[in-house]
């Protein structure tokens, strides 16, 4: 309990110095640099460039909608949009997750040898990735509207959804990029479980498709799946929206960034001795 | 009376080092066996130490003698396993030099980064621009992407660009190894305004006549504890002297 007690005083000390160092002008100053270059760098030698963040989903829209829609396809409105959030939603946790995990391992000299403010990095890495995640849900949009399910109201509620959604990202990211340090066996595990995901998050099907014991463990042990839903239900718009639901994606949210940025403070300077 | 700038008392730090050729047989009987597969590995041991403000000090020492560790303590990058340490200021430092760049950006992109990571500001190196490129010797080189160039023009521009940092106490780890004669010149300049400034500067190199010129007081490391510290030359002819034994 004592230990309990020496955490939180720790966490909360620690705290007040992170948001006096990330209000800095010169760290938001390094931010900005940062996320410009990494812009400038994310698609450079690339003839498609930005343009392959929606081949991607495209072409996986196009094979998940063949392959699917006569099994699954029956009784989902709008399915082809149905799948389109499913990849956009996954895609940019698993990509970003990948990508911005392994930040540390990657820049090993640059947090070694500058006290720079290290969560700047992962925020750098996250901002391309959530910029093109933007841009898809943009898409998604459009496709909403010329369904027809378009409302300002969705749209307002979309917004702490989409916080939540890059929060939770941002706090699996921070315990991602703790864990690499200490095993790289982190990486193949994690990249596993990417390609689980694509099956235990309802992308192609729906919940009440699956038995009763695989919607449970789809709901309540996939994280994602609340979001999802949610965003489907603010975006297809034939189903109301569940507030139940709702609230229990933004409690992720907070949950796993809360919990992800406190692991990252107390562990931070002894991964990054074994990185 | 200079007021104390760091002040660092019996300061250790502890790693954990493997203790054999780590493979995923022997890390698992070490679990399994309950026998730890790490040692732990002093790199510092009760390190006393004061520098006042506007102190240039000299930190010498063999390789593996804790130097980069004790400036990462006191930059903040690692924490200390015991000991006490005090640390006015925000010290700027240079403890490597190819650090935060984007190999396939162009040069200019390179400059801003440099620059931000050192808390140098655009508009203070949009103001610069021609300077460091011309000094850096990369005038018409702006937009080539920075891993085309070679090791010594990257030296110069970095440096060129870390000169514009302004700080009262900076920090170099063996930074001006292998620059050439011409660059040498400007380092110099540069050091002969840096050492005649009442900044506080602490600095690691194994060039002796460099440290000779620049610095008044010196601390020797020796695997990990302080060995001696004192006047420069006497310090430095005490290290010299370690050599021939």
């Amino acid at each position: 309990m004592m230990h309990m007690k020496e955490i939180i005083v720790f966490l909360r000390s620690k705290l007040k110095f992170k948001i006096a160092k990330f209000l800095t002008k010169s760290n938001r100053n390094l931010l900005v640099e940062l996320i410009r270059a990494g812009f400038k760098d994310s698609d450079y030698h690339s003839v498609l460039g930005f343009f392959w963040s929606f081949l991607n989903p495209c072409v996986l829209l196009f094979v998940m909608f063949f392959v699917f829609k006569s099994r699954f396809g029956h009784g989902i409105e709008a399915y082809p949009l149905y799948i389109l959030l499913g990849i956009v939603f996954v895609g940019f946790m698993t990509t970003a997750t990948n990508y911005a995990g392994k930040v540390f391992l990657n820049n090993r000299d640059f947090v070694l040898n500058s006290p720079v403010f290290r969560e700047n990095l992962i925020i750098s890495t996250l901002a391309i990735h959530v910029y093109k995640f933007s841009v898809e849900l943009i898409c998604c949009g459009a496709v909403s509207a010329l369904y027809g399910f378009f409302s300002w109201k969705s749209m307002l509620l979309f917004l702490p959804l989409f916080i939540a959604y890059i929060a939770f990202t941002l706090g699996i990211i921070m315990v991602l990029s703790i864990l690499y340090c200490f095993a790289r066996d982190i990486e193949h595990i994690w990249t596993l479980l990417s390609r689980v995901f694509l099956f235990v998050t309802p992308i192609f099907y729906a919940l009440p498709q699956v038995s009763p014991f695989a919607r449970g463990m789809i709901y309540f042990g996939n994280p994602i799946t609340p979001f999802l839903i949610s965003m489907r239900q603010l975006f297809i718009g034939g189903e109301p929206l569940s507030w139940l639901v709702y609230t229990h994606s933004l409690l992720i949210g907070t949950v796993f960034f809360i919990v992800g940025y406190s692991i990252f403070i107390v562990f931070e300077n002894i991964a990054l001795e074994r990185a | 009376m200079n007021s104390v700038c760091v002040k660092a008392e019996n300061l250790a730090k502890k790693f954990l080092v493997f203790r054999e050729e780590k493979t995923t047989f022997r890390v698992l009987n070490s679990l399994i066996q309950g026998k730890p597969f790490r040692k732990e590995f002093w790199a510092l041991k009760d390190v006393s130490f004061e520098i006042k403000r506007g102190d240039k000090l000299a930190i010498v020492g063999r390789n593996g003698s804790g130097k980069t560790t004790l400036l990462r303590i006191l930059t903040g990058i690692y924490d200390k396993t015991s000991g006490d340490l005090l640390v006015e200021g925000n010290p700027k430092a240079l403890l490597k030099l190819h650090i935060g760049l984007k190999a396939d950006l162009p040069v200019l992109d390179n400059i801003y980064l440099f620059g931000a990571v050192h808390e140098v500001y655009r508009d203070v190196l949009k103001g610069k621009m021609e300077e460091i490129l011309t000094v850096s010797g990369l005038g018409d080189l702006r937009y080539m992407p920075i891993k085309e160039l070679s090791v010594g023009q990257l030296q110069r521009l970095l440096l060129s660009v870390f000169f514009e940092v302004k700080s009262d106490f900076l920090i170099f780890d063996e930074v001006f190894a292998s620059v050439d004669q011409e660059f040498t010149q400007k380092c110099d300049s540069y050091f002969q305004n840096l050492f005649s400034s009442d900044k506080t500067v602490i600095m690691i190199s194994h060039d002796v006549a460099f440290l000779k010129k620049f610095c008044k007081t010196a601390v020797w490391l020796d695997g990990g504890v302080v060995r001696m510290q004192g006047g420069i030359d006497e310090v430095l002819s005490e290290y010299g002297k370690s050599f021939s034994k």
